[in-house]
Parts: structure tokens; sequence; C-alpha cells
């Protein structure tokens, strides 16, 4: 067994996650909290950083003066503790929202002109058609608004096989990661903490 | 002028801004598009009512991104069902618990939420409580929302948003305590957990058509309209440029690569 006291506090922490497994208990709820509270101390720690180091010091020890725009949002966003003025903090949430639109509209690259043009591929095996007619039918069961002939219907139906074939494949790839994460955590138990497995 | 490589890309974006003008502007007139049945959405007021019988709270996540990336669309949209949400537990009286873990989501939640009391006469009602900032750490933010869920019990836990690896965790917890589980995402890695877990899944672009189905408002009907108008384009291009590829014809991929 190892007297690395951090390996310790780290087993003591996994089992008591673990125990969740037996029922909701005290223990796992005690070290829920502890790890919700050290989580929030490491975030606002780390946001403290984030602003400090890339508009705080810049704008006193570089002279960057561009920094004091975000700063001014950033602190209007606190103007909503405060009624009279809680109005202001609006703007920055407007500006937020809007930043948040226009990387938003990205995506109709990314995700859809770029993967109509991945389908683009000559329909001379079998793998091909299954891409070209999967996409094509994947897509029939999004339209919303259109009414469905008979046709369409059965396009729709044939995405939707489609799409849970996808995601059944997903969802095993995943469970396959996920017991990968447990091999790990167990690794570390019986191997860096009570040296039962050889590392 | 504009870039090479985007030049069918802002053809594409410049014809769906038209499209969406017109389109709403069609329904404004009272011209309101026809849209399908969508179980999830049509569940959610199943879900409420459930929770207001069962005198337990609704329990909702309006996803873990903030407002100002990419997957902001995701989180607005989880939003505006939270609006939907909000004015349901108003009206029954019924208790709304908001979990948030993005920071500038919080003001936007909150002002949603108070605005859906007002709206539904029931201002007075409002507590601070109901929109919980809980952390912005993916697996501190899932840990507190399992301890709130197994706290509260909620009758209804509706999760609508942008989701990561902590999908599972939410879910299975939620499903854990009784609730009826009405969750979506638009990312395709963590759908396939909604669907095993969760009762009703909305699936990708089901969740954007949220705002507008839950509220048949005439704008938003407009842009569901169009956002068709747009796929069956998409379904066009994909055909067209397959069936030239089998051809053995590069010119039309050539022109989608401008």
């Amino acid at each position: 067994m190892t007297s690395d006291i951090g390996i310790w506090v780290a087993a003591i922490c996994t089992l008591a996650m673990f125990s969740f497994l037996w029922k909701e208990n005290s223990i796992f709820r005690s070290f829920q909290h502890i790890y919700v509270g050290i989580a929030a101390g490491y975030g606002m720690v780390r946001q403290w950083q984030a602003i400090n180091n890339m508009a705080i010091t810049p704008l006193l020890t570089k002279g960057v003066t561009t920094w004091i725009v975000p700063i001014i949002l950033g602190v209007l966003l606190f103007a909503r503790f405060f009624k009279s003025i809680a109005y202001l903090s609006r703007w920055s949430v407007a500006f937020l929202i809007g930043i948040g639109g226009a990387l938003s509209i990205k995506i109709l690259e990314t995700e859809f002109i770029r993967q109509a043009q991945a389908t683009f591929v000559p329909m001379n095996s079998f793998n091909n058609i299954v891409l070209v007619l999967g996409t094509v039918a994947g897509l029939c069961y999004f339209y919303f608004t259109i009414k469905p002939s008979t046709a369409l219907l059965g396009v729709a139906k044939l995405g939707r096989y489609v799409l849970m074939i996808s995601f059944g494949a997903g969802f095993g790839n995943a469970v396959m990661g996920r017991v990968s994460l447990l091999i790990s955590r167990m690794q570390f138990l019986f191997g860096q903490w009570i040296y039962l497995i050889k590392m | 002028m504009i870039t090479a490589g985007k030049q069918f890309v802002f053809m594409f974006f410049a014809f769906m801004i038209v499209v969406l003008l017109y389109r709403m502007d069609r329904a404004k007139k009272g011209n309101l598009p026809w849209i399908r049945r969508i179980a999830g959405l049509q569940a959610i007021d199943e879900a409420v009512g459930r929770a207001t019988e069962l005198g337990t709270p609704v329990f909702y996540v309006p996803g873990r991104t903030e407002i100002n990336t990419s997957g902001a669309a995701q989180t607005m949209a989880g939003l505006e069902i939270l609006g939907h949400v909000a004015g349901l537990t108003a009206k029954y009286d019924t208790e709304l618990i908001t979990a948030i873990a993005a920071p500038n989501v919080q003001p936007v939640a909150e002002e949603i939420v108070r605005q859906a009391y007002v709206a539904a006469g029931k201002a007075e009602a409002l507590k601070p409580e109901m929109v919980q900032f809980l952390s912005n750490e993916q697996f501190a933010f899932a840990a507190a929302c399992l301890a709130i869920m197994n706290r509260e019990h909620p009758g209804a836990a509706i999760m609508v948003g942008e989701f990561q690896a902590e999908t599972m965790m939410l879910v299975e917890a939620a499903a854990q305590t009784g609730a009826i589980t009405i969750c979506g995402t638009s990312r395709a890695i963590q759908i396939p957990f909604f669907v095993a877990a969760a009762d009703y899944t909305l699936i990708g672009e089901e969740m954007f058509a949220g705002g507008a189905y839950l509220t048949r408002d005439p704008n938003k009907l407009g842009s569901i309209a169009a956002l068709d108008v747009g796929k069956v384009l998409g379904t066009l291009i994909i055909l067209i440029g397959a069936i030239t590829m089998t051809a053995g014809n590069k010119s039309f991929l050539n022109f989608i690569k401008k």
C-alpha cells in the first residue's frame, strides 16, 4: 500500500463516489458537496486569472486600451444586482448573445455544406449507396412544415431507422469509452493505491 | 471580394436570408405553415401536469454551454423552451428548479422565467431559487444536478440544450427518481444516451422547432418553414452531387467548393 497522502485522498474520494452504486448515502453526498465546492472555488480562481492575465495586466502594464471595452461590458453584468441600474446589464448580455448568434452561423458551412459535400461519392458500392440514401432519408425525417405524401412518409420512416442505427453504433462506442475510464480508475485503485496489480 | 472556397457558402447564406424574410412575412400575414407533430414537445405539458399532480417540482436544464459560443443556438433553443415550461409552472403553481452551468446564461434564464411568471400574472410566486447557478465545471455541475434530483424527487426533468459527457449521468439520475424525462440536444454523439434513457427525446432539429411549435408565434413558424426550404435544397444538392459523381462529372463538386 502506498504512503503517498495524495493517492490516499484520491482513492477515498473514488470509493466514496463509487458508493452510489450501492445506494444514495451520506458519504457519497458529503463527497459530492466537497467536489461541487472545490469546483466552485477552482472555477472562481481560474476566471479571475483569465481576466487578470488577459485584460487587466495588459491594460495596466502595457497600456493596451482596447481591453477597456470588454472590462466595462463585464462590469456592467454586475449592474443587475442594483435595481436602479439593472437594465445596463442587458447591454452586455445582448453583446454576448450577438457573438453566440454570429458564431452559430459558421455551422452552416461546417455542419451543412461541408457534410453535404462529403456525400458526393459515386454510387458504385454498397457503402456509398447506403451513405447517400441514408443521409437523404435522415434529412427527410427533419422536414417539419412539408405535409407528407405517402412516399415522403416512407422515406422519413427509413430516415428514422437510419438515425436509430447510427445512435446505436454511437452508444456502443461511447460505452466502450466509459468502460476504459472505469478500467483506468481500477488500475489506479489496485495498482497505485494497494499495489495488487503491477503497473 | 469573397474569399475563394466561401463563395457557395455565401450564396447559400444570402439565399436563406431572403427565404427566411419571405416566409416570416407570409406567416405574419396569416399564412401560417402547417407543422408536424413532435412527440417530445407535446409531452412537455403532460410532464408538467404530472409534476403538479404529484406536488413535486419540475427540474430544468438548458444545456451546459455559454451563450457566446458556437453552441449558443442550442442554449437559446433550451431557453426558449424554458420560457414555455416556466409559463406552465406559473399557471399550475408548480415548483420550478432551473440548473445553470454557464455564468452568462444565468441572467438570461432569470429574465425568461421572470417574464413567464409576470405574463401568467404570478409575479409574486417568483423565487430566486427557481434559477440556480451550480458550477461551470462539467462533472461538478452534473454532481450538483444529481444531488438536487435525489433530494427533491422532481416529477418531470426536462433537459434541452448542448450537453457533453454528463448526459447519461443526468438522465439516469432523473429516471431513477421516477421523473418523466424529456431531453434534447443536437450533439450527435450525445443523442444516443438520451434516446436510451429518456422517455422522450428531441433529436437535433426538433429542439430548434420547439419555440415555434410551443408558442405558434408566426415569426418562429415562418423561420421553421424557411429552414425546411434549406433542407429540401440540401437534399437536392446531395442527390445532384452523388448522381454527377456517379456519372464521373466533377463540375458540381467544383461549383460547391468555390
